[in-house]
Order: C-alpha cells, then structure tokens, then sequence
C-alpha cells in the first residue's frame, strides 16, 4: 500500500469532523475527484459515529478508533479499527428481534449510506478488535457501485378478492432487482389494474430506488383512483419506510388478509 | 472550527431557516433543536435554505425528517420544504429517497413563494 496515513483518536463524537478532514485530505492527495471525497468523507462521519454512538454507547474512556489510508492498485483504502463489541455491517441487514428499537438504529441510514458510497467494504475481526475497510476506485471515482451482493427477486402475481392484484415479492429490492418489481407493477398498470397489493414477507432489504418505484407506481395508481397497498413487511423494512416517512402515504397492513379485509377498498 | 448557525426570519407566514456550515452528528441537535423551536412557536410552513451547507450525513436528515412529520400532523397544510441545496447535498437526499418526500427548490424565493 502506498502512501499510508494512520490516524488515532479517542471514540468521542467531538473528535469526528477531524477524522473526516483527515480522510478528506488523504483522499483528495490519492487523487479522487470531489465527489468521491465526499462520498469517503460521509463513509467514514458515518462508521465513527455508529461506532461512538452504538458500539462504545457514548460512555466509555477506553475507546480508541484507528483510521488508515492509503493507496492500492488504483483504489483509494480507508481502514477503520475499533476495540468496541463486534459488530460487522457488512451482513447487518436483518433486526435481531432481542434488540430493542432504539439499539436496531444502528442498521439505519449510516450502513446504508456506507454500502452504496463505497465501492467495497470489508469487514474482519481480528485481536479483539472491529476492523472495517473501505475501498473506493480512484479510475472510476463516478461510478456508484452496487452492493457485491447476489441479486435474486423473483415475483409472482395473482388476481384477489375486490378487484387487486396481489404482488408477491421475494428477496432484495436492490438497484438492480428494483427495475424488475418497476416492471412488473407498470404492467399492471398499463393493464388497467390500479390497484395493487404489494406483499413483502418476503423481501429482506430494499434501496432508495426500490423505493422510488413504490412512489412512482403508488402516484399512477392513485391518478387513476387506484392505490398501492403494502402488506407484511419485516422489522427492518418498515423502519426503512418509517425513517422515511413513507408510513405516512401508504397504507400499511400486517398481512395481505389484513389488507384485502379493510373495507375501505369494497 | 465545526460550526453551525442557522437564522429563523418570517417571511409571509413562513418560518425560513437559513443553516450555514455543517450538519454532522455533532451538530445535527442543533438544526433539531432550531426547528422544533419554530413549530413550538407556531409555524407549520417551514423553509430550511440549505444553501450554505456544505455537508450532511444520516444524524441532520434524521432531524429534517423528523420535523416534516412533526408539521405534516399538526392541523391544516404543514409542510416542510427545502430550498437550494448544493449538488453534494442534494446527492445525499436522492440515496436516502428524500427527494421524493420533500418538495425542493432551487431558490430561497421560489421555497417561500411555494406556500402562497
């Protein structure tokens, strides 16, 4: 690795905003363009904060978090290492149902925002110690690439009681994944059917484009006094929606059953 | 070194919240705090100028979020609106899906002009 930089602060949240211009000088020598930097500045505000806030629980004089970046084969590398519990965002996607509300937040925006900003991101345990690198292409710095994930959705559809159609979604609605449930809802759509019921028991993550393609196909169907109902969505992916807002303009229900039986829609 | 201001003024019924610096885990309480204190004064018709942000991260979108759905369940035609955020800012409100969620303009002028 060329170029390394090692930075060494203690996990309070005052300490941030200079880690974050430590990354951001590093990142901007390594070459990156001025969107990527931003994008590693978010990333590494992003862990640091979890860390702190999560994983150190705001009290602890113990806490130490170590950046280090550098320069590999044409991508710019920040390591962060943290001697806080284990925790590793790299498979966080499911609530633990042991956890409270409060404590699950940690899966929020800031992981999220992490995985999409990065081109990669690893994660390893090592000594006792949380060690999360990101990586991030100085070639292509334009490029959002995805989660190095394996893409499967399939979906099925049926006809129900009170003139639905009933989408059933499994898998993830990731920015791949979500131009095919955008498909299959305009379908519909163009059909005439406008209105349709959107089961998720079986969707364990969504992106910010899986959900545009609810807005857009829930805005169609209520131009045409339709409307697009959601039903049966995990922990997890009703505090994507909450944290959004989007529990304000769908109707939500706990079951398809649940849904077809409200007798708003006779 | 890590400062945030923001300015409340009242143009034509509608609360306007000038934030200048950066909106980051240290300061986003600050940002909450600033427009819990508008609706606390009364104002349901909320413009948040984010002109002068350079930055943002999850802890400042969480407390913008939370103020449009404090507004947008008080009586009448509450609303939050956003008005003239850089690129980098705007970038951050499209991946969280937020740009669906706001209304968001290009101008101070054409955020407040919005409401009437």
């Amino acid at each position: 690795m060329q170029d390394e930089r090692h930075l060494s602060f203690k996990a309070h949240i005052e300490n941030v905003p200079a880690a974050c211009e430590f990354v951001v000088k590093a990142a901007e020598e390594a070459g990156l363009d001025e969107r990527s930097v931003y994008h590693c500045q978010l990333a590494v505000d992003e862990t640091c904060t979890n860390i702190i806030e999560h994983g150190f629980g705001h009290n602890t004089n113990t806490g130490q978090i170590t950046i280090t970046t550098g320069i590999d084969q044409g991508t710019f590398v920040i390591t962060i290492t943290d001697n806080s519990p284990a925790f590793n965002p790299v498979t966080y996607r499911e609530p633990n149902p042991a956890l409270s509300t409060q404590e699950r937040e940690i899966g929020g925006w800031g992981i999220y925002f992490i995985k999409k900003l990065m081109d990669r991101i690893d994660y390893r345990y090592v000594d006792g110690r949380n060690v999360l690198t990101l990586y991030k292409n100085i070639e292509h710095p334009s490029q959002i690439n995805r989660n190095e994930v394996e893409d499967t959705l399939s979906i099925t559809k049926k006809m129900v009681s009170n003139s639905f159609v009933q989408v059933d979604l499994t898998g993830q609605i990731d920015s791949h994944t979500s131009q095919q449930v955008e498909q299959a809802l305009e379908e519909e759509l163009q059909q005439g059917h406008f209105r349709l019921l959107i089961s998720f028991a079986h969707v364990t993550y969504i992106s910010s484009s899986g959900l545009k393609v609810l807005v857009t196909a829930w805005r169609k169907a209520r131009d045409n006094k339709g409307d697009v109902i959601l039903a049966a969505l995990q922990p997890r992916i009703l505090e994507v929606f909450e944290m959004i807002g989007f529990d304000m303009m769908f109707n939500i229900y706990d079951s398809p059953e649940a849904a077809l039986a409200d007798m708003h829609y006779e | 070194m890590n400062d945030l201001q923001i300015t409340t003024k009242e143009i034509k019924r509608v609360a306007l919240l000038e934030v200048n610096g950066r909106v980051d885990s240290t300061t986003a309480g600050k940002l909450g705090e600033a427009l819990n204190a508008a609706i606390d004064d009364g104002k349901s018709r909320l413009v948040l100028d984010l002109a002068n942000v350079e930055y943002i991260s999850s802890a400042g979108l969480r407390e913008i979020v939370a103020a449009l759905k404090r507004v947008q369940n008080l009586a009448g035609t509450g609303d939050l609106r956003l008005a003239s955020p850089s690129d980098r800012v705007r970038e951050v409100l499209e991946l969280a899906g937020l740009d669906e969620i706001f209304k968001i303009y290009d101008s101070q002028l054409e955020a407040v002009g919005s409401f009437t």
